[in-house]
Parts: C-alpha cells; sequence; structure tokens
C-alpha cells in the first residue's frame, strides 16, 4: 500500500493540475472572461463598502488597545476546517473525478481523494482570497499595524514556495522539513526541466 | 468452439500463472440483474495480441475495466502478470490502459497532459523527459506538444493517450477501440505501434469491432457475446469451418459464431 506521505505528494500535484485547468476553463472563452469581469464589477462597490467598515473596526480595536488575537485565532481555524468540509463535500457530490482511467490507473484512490479536496477548498478559499485580503488589510490599516497583513502574506507565499519547488525526496522523512514545519530539511532550487511546474 | 469445452480447455491450460501477462477465472460482472460479463475465462501468454472482438454492449469494456481495476468484479478472480487484481496497487504497475474516449484534459497542452502523467507514474524527470520526447517523435506530435488539447483532432488524442499509456512502460496495454474514429493515416500509426509493443515485448489487450484490426494483428481472438466468451483461437482457426473444412472470412466466421448463440438462447428462452 502506498504511504500517506506518497498520496499526500501525488494529491498536491493532482490539486496544481486541476487548479491550472479550472482556472484555464475560468478565462478560455470572450463570454467567460467577460462573465468574470461582470462578477468582479458588480460586487467591487460592496467590497469598498465592507473595506472601509474593517478599517473602522481596527481604529476601534486599537483605541480600546487591545487585539482580541485568541479568538481571531479561533476562528480562523474553524474557518479553516469549514472550507476543507464543504470542499470535501463537493467532491463527493462531483464524483467520478475526469480522466478517472488515468487516475485510478496510475495512483491510489486515496492520492486522487486528497487531490481533489485539495483543489476543491482551494478554489472555495480563492473565491473569498480577495475580499478576505480586503478586510483584514483595512482591518490592519485601521489598527495602525499593516506590517501584520505583510507578515501573513509572506508566510504564505514562502511556504507554497517552499513545497512547490521540493523534489519527490520529500515525500519521505524529510517531508514536513523542506515544507517548513520543524525539521532541518531545505528547498530544492526551480528546475529548468519541463517537469519543474509540479 | 463452444463456451463449454473452451471452459474445459482453460481448465486443462491452468496451472502456473506466472508464464501467463493474463488469467481470468469465472470472472463475472453484473449490474442488479444483467450480467454484463458472464463467468469469463481467459488465460493469455505474455508478448501475444489478444482480440477481444464483440457486437456492442457485449461486455468488452466491462471486462476491460475490471482487468485495469476500475471496476470490481461481483464474483471469480484474475491476476496480470500473476498478480491478483484484489492487489490493485501491483497490478496498475503492470498496465496502460487507452479506453475509448482517451483520458485527457483539455486544458492542458500535449506536452503538460503527459508531463502529468509521467508524475502519476512517479517516473523521475530525466527518464520521463526523455521517454515523452521519444514518443511524442514516434507519435509525429513533436510540433503540437506545446499546443492546448482543445484543439487537438481526435487523432491527435487519440495519439496522446496512446503515449500516456506506454509511458511508464507496461508489460500489459489495455486498448479499448484504439482505431476508432481515426483517419485512416492515424490508425496506420496506431497499428503499427501496436506490432512494435509486441516486438519490445509487451502483450496487447485489445478490444475493438472492426474485424481487419484483429485480423492484421491478433495472435489471439476471443469473440465475447452477452457476456460469455463464445469463441476463441487464433485468425485462421476462426476462419476455418471445423464442419465443412471451408474457407470463410472472419466477418462471416463473427457473424455465424454470435447469431448461432443467438439462436440457441432464443430457442431456450422458448422452451422455458
Amino acid at each position: 500500500m502506498s504511504s500517506l506521505g506518497h498520496d499526500i505528494y501525488h494529491g498536491i500535484g493532482i490539486a496544481r493540475i486541476e487548479l491550472r485547468r479550472s482556472l484555464r476553463k475560468s478565462f478560455r472563452t470572450r463570454k467567460r472572461k467577460l462573465a468574470v469581469l461582470g462578477f468582479v464589477a458588480l460586487f467591487s462597490p460592496t467590497l469598498f463598502f465592507w473595506g472601509s467598515i474593517a478599517y473602522d473596526a481596527g481604529k476601534e480595536a486599537m483605541r480600546q488597545g487591545k487585539l482580541p488575537i485568541d479568538l481571531i485565532g479561533v476562528q480562523l481555524s474553524l474557518l479553516v476546517v469549514v472550507f476543507v468540509v464543504m470542499g470535501a463535500l463537493r467532491v463527493v457530490q462531483q464524483g467520478r473525478p475526469e480522466g478517472e482511467s488515468l487516475l485510478l490507473t496510475a495512483t491510489s484512490p486515496r492520492a486522487v481523494l486528497i487531490g481533489q479536496t485539495v483543489h476543491s477548498t482551494v478554489q472555495l478559499v480563492g473565491f473569498v482570497l480577495f475580499p478576505t485580503v480586503l478586510f483584514a488589510g483595512a482591518f490592519a490599516l485601521g489598527a495602525g499595524q499593516p506590517s501584520v497583513l505583510l507578515t501573513a502574506v509572506l508566510a504564505v507565499a514562502y511556504f507554497s514556495r517552499l513545497c512547490r519547488y521540493s523534489e519527490p525526496s520529500w515525500v519521505n522523512s524529510s517531508y514536513w522539513g523542506s515544507c517548513g514545519v520543524g525539521g532541518s530539511g531545505q528547498p530544492v532550487a526551480p528546475s529548468d526541466s519541463s517537469f519543474s511546474w509540479y | 468452439m463452444g463456451s463449454d469445452s473452451l471452459t474445459e480447455a482453460h481448465d486443462r491450460e491452468r496451472g502456473d500463472d506466472t508464464d501467463l501477462a493474463i488469467r481470468t477465472n469465472e470472472l463475472t460482472k453484473s449490474f442488479g440483474d444483467h450480467v454484463a460479463v458472464d463467468h469469463l475465462n481467459l488465460a493469455i501468454p505474455q508478448v501475444h495480441v489478444y482480440g477481444f472482438l464483440g457486437p456492442n454492449g457485449a461486455g468488452k469494456t466491462t471486462a476491460m475495466r475490471m482487468l485495469t481495476t476500475l471496476l470490481p468484479p461481483t464474483e471469480g478472480t484474475a491476476t496480470v502478470m500473476g498478480t491478483p487484481l484484489t492487489d490493485r496497487e501491483a497490478v496498475t504497475r503492470h498496465i496502460g490502459y487507452l479506453p475509448e474516449d482517451p483520458p485527457v484534459y483539455e486544458e492542458l497542452t500535449g506536452l503538460e497532459q503527459l508531463s502529468y502523467a509521467a508524475f502519476l507514474h512517479d517516473i523521475p524527470d530525466e527518464v520521463g523527459t526523455g521517454r515523452i520526447k521519444d514518443l511524442l517523435f514516434r507519435f509525429d506530435m513533436t510540433d503540437y506538444a506545446d499546443r492546448r488539447i482543445s484543439t487537438y483532432s481526435k487523432g491527435m488524442r487519440q495519439k496522446i493517450g496512446l503515449i500516456q499509456a506506454l509511458l511508464h512502460e507496461p508489460a500489459v496495454v489495455f486498448l479499448d477501440e484504439p482505431t476508432s474514429g481515426l483517419d485512416p493515416r492515424a490508425a496506420r500509426t496506431v497499428l503499427d505501434v501496436i506490432e512494435e509493443l509486441v516486438d519490445e515485448e509487451t502483450t496487447v489487450f485489445l478490444s475493438t469491432h472492426i474485424l481487419s484490426v484483429v485480423d492484421e494483428l491478433a495472435d489471439t481472438i476471443g469473440v465475447l457475446h452477452e457476456g460469455r466468451l463464445v469463441a476463441e483461437g487464433s485468425p485462421d482457426d476462426l476462419k476455418h469451418r471445423a464442419e465443412t473444412g471451408e474457407e470463410r472470412t472472419l466477418e462471416q466466421a463473427f457473424l455465424e459464431v454470435t447469431a448461432d448463440h443467438q439462436e440457441s438462447e432464443d430457442t431456450a428462452e422458448i422452451q422455458s
């Protein structure tokens, strides 16, 4: 039986390809591009309205002299769980994955499930990512702490980069280390080959 | 050869599975009351082209999906390269599968698709890049590798699907209607590749309803009708009418074999 680390490695590769596909699908035709633009145009004023509220909330929190970090932490953790559950439910609802005869004759069903769930979760997060960053940014600005947001963005970007360019060896014992979760694993330099995308 | 005598012949041959590429014992798949594959017994040697013939709905694809671990059998057992189907991971290492509708993604380029397949098969970068390059060249697809698959013709998709099935150099390749919808030139390429595969010591399990394809390529032909194996033998065996000694075309043989079984079933139904 394939190891969990190996399945996670394959799952992340599957999720990357699925994300690439869904992004390309979203912008494939002129009609779809226009639909995305229309969606953005429709909701942008609302975002700015909520952004100003977040800014005021940040100012108020600063005036009171303390940020409820514990509460925010718990809420954020719950939010992550909610997204993962929603992503998993979407996968169950969708049924058989596209290209199942390739996926299931090349890797384990567990890897496919992990890949589809990660893709679905990231897609859901992607829908709310821009408004979330906007609100968090406005709140941090209001609180006079713009570096909080910048640090979070840089941390996410760094983590993604570490995982993106790791070679298959990180599947084994060095997996968590090379992804920056403890251990002494170091990122591997980006490869120039045609396979560097995974 | 009737299905009972075929079963007996397989029983006699039954023995060491390690010499066989594919062995099935009473392999059956039912969907509710409908029996799609009915007690199928096959013993296919290694480095062999096995032509799996049958009309639409005969159960060819269902049998193939069971042998590629995509469908669990309702009854019976099977091994691929001596490995039981229950050991899914080991079986999938030995097989390549090209279904009738190739599993390729329209949003990717040909090269991205093949790189993805290489990644899933755990082929190291340096090996995979070389193999992809060679196979693209062999299939005359090098110039189109960076184009999105959505812009490909049916034949080009079929070629990418076939390259994908061969990328990890499997010992057994399952091809479901590999020439369907292809123009004569593309079909010729696919047939030439199948011949080359056997030279490279690969076993090919070829499902089709195009008789000329199996007549040209197959070492053994099995005819499936309503889920049952109703005839099996070399193309020459099937063309030779044992009762009268006269020769017939493969098409005539196919029609006679499937009609015989249809008639006997109808008679049995009326009697019951």
